[in-house]
C-alpha cells in the first residue's frame, strides 16, 4: 500500500476513487467518502442514518491489494486506499446479485413484454390485497429495486420466482405487512433499534425460511411496537405500507409543516392529491437517530381532518327559532349583532390550546377589548384562566359564551352559568352542544394543516404552520373570524387588520403566547375531540394498549 | 342468507363459494349478480363463474383491487354477505359458432368458465387461452381443461406457456393459420382492449364482457353507460358483453377512473374490525 501511495503521490489523508483523489475523515467508510464527493454506488440496504450490515452486497467495490470484492458500506475507508467503484466485471456481479434478489420478489412486471402500456394503465397501481407485480404495489412509484433495475440496465431475470407465500398481515392498526415483497436487507430492525432503542422486530427463523417478524408471531400492538412507522419510511420496497396512506400514488404535492396535535411540535412532510392531505412523514432525509414520531402525527391525520362530517358553511339560527346556512358576511352581521347587546362583562371567551399562535394571539385580543379578559382555557378537564386576577367567579354574570372548542366544554361550566343566553361556536366538528337552543351560530374554522402560521412548542421555539390542503365548503382560520367578528364590531382599539398585523403584535406581546396551557405529548385529544372518534384504528390502538399494558404513551 | 360456504385465495383472486339457492336456480352462462358486503358497502357487480343447484350455491371469483373487494376478501366462511342480486345481465349467446377462443385474465379465468362450458356442451370447438404474470398464478385450470378441447397459456416471465399475454397467442395462432369463428374475452379493460386490436385484422367476431363502474345494475341510473359504436348503451341491461372492435376504450377507462380520489381517500377511515376475535 506504501508502495502505491508514493507511487501515485497521494496525500496522507487522501485516498483514490475512479481516479479521483479524494479526502477522507477517520471512521468514514469507503461508500461514505464516495458519497461525499458525489460518486454513485449503488446501494439497497445501506441508508445514510441508519448503521450498515453489508447484506444485500450491492455495493461491492474492488480495492487494490485486498482479493475479491468488498462491500464498500462496510469496509473503513483507509488513507492511501485505491478504489474502482465501476467496471465491467463489477457490474456483471451486480446484475447477478439482484437478479438473484428479485427471484424472491414478485417482478414479472419489470421484465413484462408490455411494461410501459401497462404501468399507463395503471396510474396509480391498481389497490391489490397481495402484490403480484409492479402494478399491483403501493411502492411502485419510489421503488429502490425498480430504480435499480433501471440503473443496472437488467432486462430479464433467469430464475424462477421462488413466492415465499407468507399470509398477508393485515390485523395490526394502520400497518399492512407483505413479507412476500421483503428482500431481508433488514433496514427495518436497524430503524426500529436505532429509534426505540430496543426492537419491536427481528428476523425470525433460519436459511429460505427466514423473515422479519415479532417475538411469538405477535401482532405489533400486542408488542412493543410504537407505530412510529419508521420501518415503512426505511423500507425500499412495498412489504411495509401505511394502510390508509398507500394507494394515491405520487402526491400533487409534498408541504414541510409542524404538526400540533401535543406541545413537541414534530417537523412533519404532509402529501397533498385532490387538494387533501393524503398521508404525513418526516422529512425523508431526516437521520435515523433525532426522530421520534408518534403515530398521532404520523399516521392519523388524513382520516382526523379528511371526514366528511367536518363543518363546512357557516350556520346561524334565526329569530324563528330555525338553523340556516349563510354566507360568512351575513354570519359575522348576525354574530356581532349578538355580542353588541352585551356589555363586556357579560361576555366570555373558551379558547383552545390546539389552536395556532396568531389564532390564540386574535381570540385573547377580542377578550381583551370585548369581552373583559373573560377568557379561559380547558386542559384536561381543568379550567385554566391564562389572565391574572379571573376565576370562576366570571362565570355568574355571564349572558354570551364564544366557544372555540365546543367539545371541550363540560357541562358542569354550563350548569354554572344561570344567566346564559347565546352560545357561538367556532370549530372544525359538529358536537353536542351546537345542539342546544342557546346556540346563535356555529362558525367552521380550519384545522392546522389547511392555514399558515406559527406554533410555540416545547422549549418556546416557533415553528411554522403552512397550508397543506383546502379547508372543506368556506372555512376559514380562526384569526380570520374572530378578526372579522372584532372589526363589525368597531372598536377602535380592536387593530387587527391582516396576518402580517398578527405576527407584529405576536413579536411585541410574547406573554400572551407563553401565558396558553401546552398541550401535553400523551394528550388522546384534538381541540376537545377524541382522535379516536375520527381515526377507527387509532381507537382499536388505544383499545388493545389498554388491554395489553394498562396505559397508552407516545 | 348469502352465507360464505367456502373460501380461498390464490394470489390475490378470492374464491368464494356462496349460499344463494334462487340465483343458483335461475341464473345462466354470461351472467352477473351484484353483492354488498355489508349494509353500508358499495354494490358491485361480479360474474358469477359456476353454480350448483343441488347445495344452492353460487361460486365467485373476486380480485382484490379496491376498499369494496378487500371487506370481500377479508370475509371469513360462516360469515353473510349483506345483499346478493342477480342474475343480472344478459346471458351469453350460446349457439353453434364453430371455433371458439375464449380469452380470460385476472378474474375472467374463472369468469370465461361457463360460457365456455355452455359453449362445449352446444358442440363447439373451445380453445381457451388464460394469462398471468407467473405460472403459480392460474386458478380454476382443471375445471376449464374439462371444457376446453386446449388450454393455452401466456405469463408474463415466461414461466408457462408463452412469455406474453392472450393476443400474443391469438397472434401466433392466426399466424399459423389456426381458423378462429369467433373471439370472447373477459379480464382488465386494458386486457380486452389489446385482444380485440388482435382480432380486429382478422375480422374475426369478437364479445368482450365490459366491466364499467355499476350502481342498481337494473337499466335506472346510466351510471354504467358505454358507447358502442357511437351509441350509448348500458353494461347492466344491454350487456356486459359487447362487440370489442366497436368500444369505446378511451372513454371506458376515464369512466372507469371517475372515482379515483374516493377509492384511495376510503382507505384513511377503513378498520379491521376482526382483531378482538383474535385475541
Amino acid at each position: 500500500m506504501v508502495e502505491l501511495a508514493e507511487k501515485k503521490n497521494l496525500a496522507a489523508e487522501a485516498m483514490m476513487i475512479n481516479g479521483k483523489t479524494v479526502s477522507l475523515s477517520p471512521g468514514e467508510t469507503i461508500l461514505d467518502v464516495a458519497r461525499r464527493s458525489g460518486i454513485y454506488i449503488p446501494t439497497l440496504c445501506a441508508r445514510a442514518d441508519l448503521p450498515p450490515t453489508g447484506s444485500c452486497r450491492l455495493c461491492i467495490v474492488k480495492v487494490e491489494g485486498i482479493r475479491g470484492y468488498v462491500t464498500s458500506c462496510t469496509t473503513p475507508a483507509a488513507p492511501n486506499m485505491v478504489v474502482t467503484t465501476n467496471s465491467d466485471e463489477i457490474e456483471k456481479l451486480r446484475r447477478g446479485i439482484l437478479e438473484l434478489i428479485l427471484s424472491e420478489h414478485p417482478s414479472a412486471c419489470l421484465v413484462c413484454p408490455i411494461k410501459e402500456t401497462c404501468e399507463q394503465f395503471n396510474a396509480p397501481s391498481s389497490k391489490t390485497g397481495r402484490v403480484t407485480g409492479c402494478n399491483m404495489c403501493p411502492n411502485r412509484d419510489i421503488c429502490e429495486l425498480r430504480q435499480l433495475v433501471e440503473y443496472l440496465g437488467l432486462k430479464e431475470i433467469r430464475y424462477p420466482l421462488l413466492y415465499k407465500d407468507f399470509p398477508l398481515e393485515r390485523d395490526d392498526p394502520f400497518m399492512d405487512r407483505d413479507y412476500n415483497l421483503c428482500i431481508l436487507c433488514g433496514r427495518c430492525i436497524r430503524a426500529c433499534q436505532t429509534n426505540l432503542g430496543t426492537s419491536a422486530i427481528s428476523f425470525v427463523r433460519r436459511g429460505h425460511d427466514t423473515k422479519v417478524g415479532t417475538s411469538f408471531g405477535k401482532l405489533h400492538v400486542d408488542g412493543n411496537c410504537v407505530f412510529c412507522m419508521h420501518c415503512v419510511d426505511v423500507c425500499p420496497t412495498g412489504a411495509l405500507t401505511v394502510r390508509g396512506s398507500k394507494w394515491y400514488g405520487n402526491p400533487d404535492m409534498e408541504t414541510p409543516t409542524t404538526c400540533i396535535l401535543c406541545e413537541k411540535g414534530c417537523e412533519l412532510v404532509i402529501d397533498t392529491k385532490w387538494n387533501k392531505i393524503m398521508g404525513a412523514h418526516p422529512v425523508r432525509d431526516m437521520t435515523a437517530g433525532k426522530r421520534e414520531y408518534c403515530v398521532k402525527g404520523r399516521c392519523c391525520l388524513p382520516a382526523l381532518f379528511n371526514n366528511p362530517d367536518r363543518l363546512k358553511y357557516p350556520a346561524i339560527r334565526r329569530e324563528d327559532g330555525k338553523t340556516m346556512y349563510t354566507d360568512w358576511d351575513n354570519a359575522i352581521n348576525h354574530v356581532s349583532d349578538i355580542l353588541s347587546r352585551y356589555n363586556p362583562a357579560e361576555i366570555a371567551l373558551l379558547s383552545s390550546r390546539h389552536l395556532t399562535d396568531e389564532s390564540i394571539y386574535v381570540l385573547n385580543e377580542f377578550a381583551r377589548i370585548y369581552a373583559a379578559s373573560n377568557i379561559f382555557y380547558i386542559a384536561d378537564d381543568e379550567i385554566i384562566f391564562p389572565v391574572m386576577g379571573k376565576s370562576g367567579e366570571m362565570f355568574r354574570n355571564i349572558k354570551l359564551l364564544y366557544v372555540a372548542e365546543a367539545n371541550a366544554l363540560p357541562d358542569e361550566i354550563i350548569k354554572r352559568l344561570k344567566s346564559l343566553e347565546n352560545i357561538i361556536i367556532q370549530d372544525i366538528y359538529p358536537s353536542p352542544l351546537c345542539a342546544s337552543d342557546k346556540v346563535c351560530a356555529v362558525l367552521p374554522a380550519t384545522t392546522f394543516t389547511e392555514m399558515n402560521g406559527t406554533k410555540t412548542c416545547i422549549d418556546n421555539r416557533r415553528k411554522p404552520i403552512v397550508t397543506a390542503a383546502k379547508p372543506p365548503g368556506n372555512a376559514i382560520p380562526d384569526w380570520e373570524i374572530t378578526s372579522k367578528i372584532g372589526n363589525a364590531l368597531h372598536n377602535a382599539d380592536f387593530k387587527i387588520n391582516n396576518f402580517r398585523s398578527i405576527q407584529n403584535h405576536l413579536q411585541m406581546h410574547p406573554w400572551v403566547i407563553a401565558s396558553v396551557p401546552m398541550v401535553p405529548k400523551d394528550s388522546l385529544t384534538y381541540r376537545g375531540f377524541p382522535i379516536a372518534d375520527f381515526v377507527p384504528d387509532f381507537k382499536l390502538f388505544i383499545e388493545r394498549r389498554l388491554q395489553s399494558k394498562g396505559e397508552v404513551h407516545f | 342468507m348469502y352465507e360464505v360456504i367456502e373460501k380461498s385465495e390464490i394470489f390475490n383472486v378470492h374464491k368464494m363459494v356462496i349460499e344463494a339457492p334462487e340465483i343458483a336456480n335461475s341464473i345462466q352462462a354470461g351472467q352477473f349478480v351484484i353483492v354488498m358486503g355489508n349494509e353500508c358497502s358499495e354494490r358491485i357487480p361480479l360474474t358469477v363463474s359456476d353454480w350448483n343447484t343441488d347445495s344452492g350455491t353460487i361460486t365467485l371469483y373476486i380480485l382484490e383491487v379496491g376498499m369494496s373487494t378487500l371487506e370481500l376478501a377479508r370475509m371469513k366462511v360462516g360469515d353473510s354477505l349483506y345483499a346478493v342480486t342477480g342474475p343480472l345481465g344478459v346471458p351469453s349467446e350460446i349457439k353453434k359458432y364453430g371455433t371458439i377462443v375464449f380469452g380470460g385474465g385476472c378474474y375472467g379465468i374463472g369468469g370465461i368458465y361457463p360460457i365456455a362450458k355452455a359453449c362445449k356442451e352446444a358442440g363447439n370447438r373451445v380453445i381457451s387461452i388464460i394469462e398471468a404474470r407467473y405460472s403459480a398464478m392460474f386458478y380454476h385450470e382443471r375445471e376449464l381443461h374439462t371444457v376446453s378441447d386446449q388450454v393455452l397459456y401466456a405469463t408474463s416471465d415466461g414461466s408457462k406457456g408463452i412469455k406474453g399475454k392472450v393476443e400474443d397467442v391469438i397472434g401466433e395462432m392466426l399466424q399459423k393459420g389456426v381458423e378462429i369463428d369467433q373471439a370472447f374475452f373477459m379480464g382488465c379493460t386494458q386486457m380486452l382492449e389489446r385482444c380485440s386490436e388482435a382480432t380486429r385484422p382478422y375480422a374475426i367476431p369478437t364479445k368482450v364482457a365490459l366491466n364499467s363502474i355499476m350502481l342498481d345494475g337494473t337499466g335506472m341510473c346510466g351510471a354504467c353507460r358505454v358507447s358502442i359504436g357511437g351509441e350509448t348503451k348500458f353494461t347492466c341491461v344491454d350487456g356486459p358483453e359487447f362487440d370489442g372492435h366497436k368500444v369505446d376504450w378511451g372513454e371506458l377507462q376515464q369512466r372507469k377512473s371517475a372515482y379515483a380520489e374516493q377509492e384511495s381517500v376510503v382507505y384513511q377511515f377503513y378498520s379491521h374490525g376482526c382483531m378482538a376475535e383474535k385475541s
